[in-house]
């Protein structure tokens, strides 16, 4: 072991791997904690996470790479790709000096037949023994020092849970780092094991007969005493009626939390910014520079802040539900249905994550193997009604509701809803049936063991998900904001209230150009402006319409004034903006158009190319036009028989 | 036998929706028939004569079945009471019937989707081949390989097995392809 932290030597890298579901990443977040980030590995959408970790009793500092869990280093799939060509140190600025092996002690039969793929690679490496605090319990447990003759490298039984043998852990990763590369043991090992290009059945029948010698109950027939019990909740989570609607139980239980508990913290960062651009407003002098802070950063920071708490919570919850083991359950029960629009299973997580947003809707894509599939889910979470649609439909819902019944305004919500769901999977269909067309891919899926979940590793995975959020999006929504800003703000005009600056500045000409196009929708000049602003983010339509009706810049939903100004809206003709065919039609247009230039940056990176945004754009707002024109003449064609 | 006459009788599948499907989707391999309605995962019987038609379409004849249907029907019959006592009655003469899996021999084997709940079963995956590859290699890596025991958690199609420790989610279109010899309680693997 070195005496002391050597500053000329580089940190060693460890490559921490695994089958899915063995713990990996619960004993990597116990090691490395915070002081982790997630990075995506070179010519790759596979994330993995980078670490720091310092033994307390250790010397040394490492650095750990989580590779991502992967059931064969040989099959062709990106994750195991990134293994395979990380353990070769083909892959750029991950080459790892060692490797640690994480098997599930408690399915070793499995596991080892990945630990011999991994463990054929030339490199010092340490097998953890994970879930030992489960496997120890079990007669057929194996034993560690036989394991560890039989696979030629130390193996260290822990528990990522419990942190139990992590300070043996520490010793055998400190003492590995210091083997040198080609030692007597590392050829031992390689000998000891079937050869790099072993085909599935060799390492099977290997594994049998390590796990023989290891663990000799093992070999047993398994036993049957609590999985009488873990069946029948099995089936009836997978039931065709009972599973889904179990299902939507959840999911709807989930976003009623995200909703309510989130507008908590929204409301007060919408605050927060609000004083802020005020107090920038005050400190500075009247001009472009005050303009610029307040309109464009302060309020474009505001803008992403105020979506944050929504992710933090989803991703909290869903690391809570997949922690669980329901969340796979839940997928396979969805399956049948999702099969049908040419989608499967592993799609409706983030269909249904684009209800709150679709940007984490489209990033939790990564979890579905099939490219295609993949890129057919992107390329519709978009039409999921998101959280920053609601403040529209509330504004043209309550102009629509005027003078009807009570029921009215929630079914026109249900259906907004509705509405998106369906074009959303009915696109998947179209696009599976032409551009994406393949077969479905059939689904084979691991359904892990019911468990109580780690609170730390969901904050850890909340903490990680807000960085990358921030730091992705954020980016991309605070230069909208500028952008946004300086459209509406040039060329100055002299005139004295905002409706002039508006009409007069480019957002404005762009708006008188472009009404034509929008005339058979019923939208005026005044409308079109809004919603050619709504084009980068569509929440923006109502300060805008606010900002047209002379009511400030800074209208509120709630604010009935600023409400019924909006509707009362004249014409350069003097009839109101929206008559009830012009409302319909706009509401229509908001459900199904592609307003959001931060979901189209998102897109542009987890697809590699600006192909699928612009399909994505265009399809969505030829489907939002057609939409909205049918609703404009079927409301007018109801009104005048009515 | 006439169009409307049904092949596989399990599934109610006629002829006539056979020929369509084998116009239509132009299968590459007969396994892919049981994608019409399920042909052919039932009890087994219809498997050859799926295979014949899946054959005539591919040599560019109109497919179509000589026997009886009455003579088709009695024989399945016949095939299925076989079955029950475990001694696999002979298959009619036919091009396929020489497989060595059909030949006496062998033990009952059955689609994974006919087992019970709790039942186990030795695996056979001699019908995977026309799965994608990388579904298939993901299977085996799984574990899912020749001669590896589960046991049925969740029946039918799709279903949950349970392969050591690991439970298994299975859709339809690959359950129906897994081929397996059912154990009795206590008649397990030796150690």
């Amino acid at each position: 072991m070195s005496a002391g932290p050597d500053a000329a030597r580089p940190t060693p890298r460890i490559a921490v791997l695994g089958n899915p579901n063995t713990g990996k990443t619960t004993l990597f977040n116990r090691l490395c904690g915070v002081r982790a980030r997630t990075a995506n590995f070179p010519g790759s959408t596979v994330e993995g996470r980078i670490g720091m970790h310092r033994s307390p009793a250790g010397h040394v500092e490492l650095e750990l790479v989580d590779l991502p869990g992967s059931y064969s280093l040989s099959i062709d799939v990106p994750e195991a790709r990134v293994c395979r060509d990380c353990l070769q140190g083909s892959l750029d600025g991950v080459e790892p000096d060692a490797m640690l092996v994480v098997l599930d002690a408690t399915n070793l039969r499995r596991n080892l037949q990945f630990a011999a793929q991994a463990l054929a690679h030339r490199l010092p490496a340490v097998v953890a023994l994970n879930m030992w605090d489960t496997a120890r319990a079990r007669p057929e447990c194996v034993d560690p020092a036989e394991l560890s003759r039989r696979l030629g490298c130390p193996v260290v039984p822990v528990s990522g849970r419990t942190g139990e043998g992590l300070a043996a852990l520490d010793v055998a990763l400190d003492t590995v780092v210091d083997l040198p590369f080609g030692a007597d043991a590392l050829v031992a090992r390689l000998q000891r094991l079937p050869p790099a290009d072993a085909t599935q059945a060799m390492l099977a029948s290997w594994a049998d007969q390590v796990t023989r010698a290891a663990a000799p109950a093992a070999a047993t027939p398994a036993r049957d005493a609590d999985d009488s019990l873990v069946d029948r909740v099995d089936v009836a989570l997978t039931h065709p009626f009972v599973g889904i609607a179990v299902f939507a139980v959840t999911m709807a239980a989930l976003f009623s939390a995200i909703f309510m508990v989130a507008s908590v913290p929204m409301d007060l960062i919408d605050l927060v910014f609000g004083r802020a651009a005020e107090a920038v407003r005050s400190a500075l002098p009247e001009g472009l520079l005050a303009d610029l802070l307040a309109d464009g950063i302060v309020a474009g920071i505001g803008g992403v802040l105020v979506f944050l708490p929504q992710i933090c919570l989803l991703f909290f919850l869903l690391s809570l539900l997949e922690d669980s083991g329901y969340l796979a359950r839940a997928a396979f029960a969805v399956d049948r249905v999702m099969r049908r629009f040419g989608l499967s299973g592993p799609s409706f997580v983030p269909l249904l994550s684009s209800h709150a947003c679709a940007l984490p809707g489209i990033m939790s894509t990564r979890l579905i193997r099939d490219d295609r599939e993949r890129l057919a889910t992107i390329l519709v979470a978009p039409f999921m009604s998101c959280s920053a649609r609601l403040p529209v439909y509330v504004l043209l819902i309550g102009i629509l509701s005027v003078g009807r019944p009570a029921w009215f305004a929630g079914a026109a919500f249900v259906a907004c809803y509705a509405l998106g769901a369906m074009a959303g999977l009915l696109t998947a269909l179209l696009a599976r049936r032409t551009v994406l067309r393949g077969p479905a891919r059939p689904l084979v899926l691991e359904l892990p063991p019911y468990r109580v979940p780690a609170l730390r590793n969901a904050l850890l995975v909340t903490w990680d998900r807000a960085l990358v959020f921030l730091r992705n999006a954020g980016t991309t929504i605070l230069a909208i904001s500028v952008v946004m800003w300086w459209l509406s703000a040039f060329p100055r005009s002299d005139g004295p209230d905002a409706r002039s600056q508006q009409a007069g500045s480019f957002a404005g000409q762009l708006g008188e150009a472009v009404a034509p196009a929008f005339a058979p929708l019923g939208f005026d000049s005044q409308l079109t402006v809004g919603v050619l602003t709504s084009f980068l983010a569509r929440e923006v339509f109502v300060s805008t319409m606010g900002v047209l009706a002379g009511a400030g810049s800074d209208a509120d939903v709630s604010d009935r004034t600023v409400l019924e100004q909006v509707a009362a809206m004249p014409r350069a003709d003097g009839t109101p903006v929206f008559d009830p065919a012009t409302a319909a039609a706009a509401l229509v247009f908001f459900v199904l158009a592609m307003q959001c230039l931060p979901t189209l940056a998102v897109t542009r990176r987890e697809t590699g190319s600006w192909k699928w945004p612009a399909i994505q754009f265009g399809w969505m707002t030829l489907v939002a036009y057609a939409g909205a024109l049918v609703a404009h003449a079927a409301v007018r064609a109801w009104g005048g028989a009515a | 036998m006439r169009p409307d006459d049904h092949v596989c009788l399990c599934f109610r599948v006629s002829l006539r929706k056979l020929q369509n499907h084998l116009e239509r989707e132009r299968p590459t391999v007969a396994s892919q028939l049981s994608e019409c309605l399920g042909a052919g995962t039932g009890c087994g019987w219809c498997v050859p004569f799926l295979r014949r038609l899946h054959a005539q379409h591919a040599a560019g004849t109109l497919p179509a079945l000589d026997e009886s249907h009455e003579e088709y029907a009695r024989r399945r019959t016949a095939y299925r009471a076989g079955r029950r006592e475990g001694t696999y009655d002979r298959l009619p003469s036919d091009p396929m019937a020489a497989e060595p899996d059909r030949s006496p021999a062998s033990p009952v084997r059955v689609p994974l989707t006919q087992l019970r709940r709790g039942q186990r079963a030795i695996v056979d995956c001699a019908n995977l081949a026309d799965l994608p590859e990388g579904e298939r290699c993901l299977l085996h890596a799984m574990g899912m390989h020749d001669d590896c025991q589960l046991r049925v958690c969740s029946p039918g199609a799709p279903c949950i097995v349970q392969i050591d420790d690991t439970r298994l989610g299975i859709s339809a279109e690959v359950a129906r392809r897994i081929m397996v010899t059912p154990i009795e309680d206590g008649d397990r693997r030796a150690p």
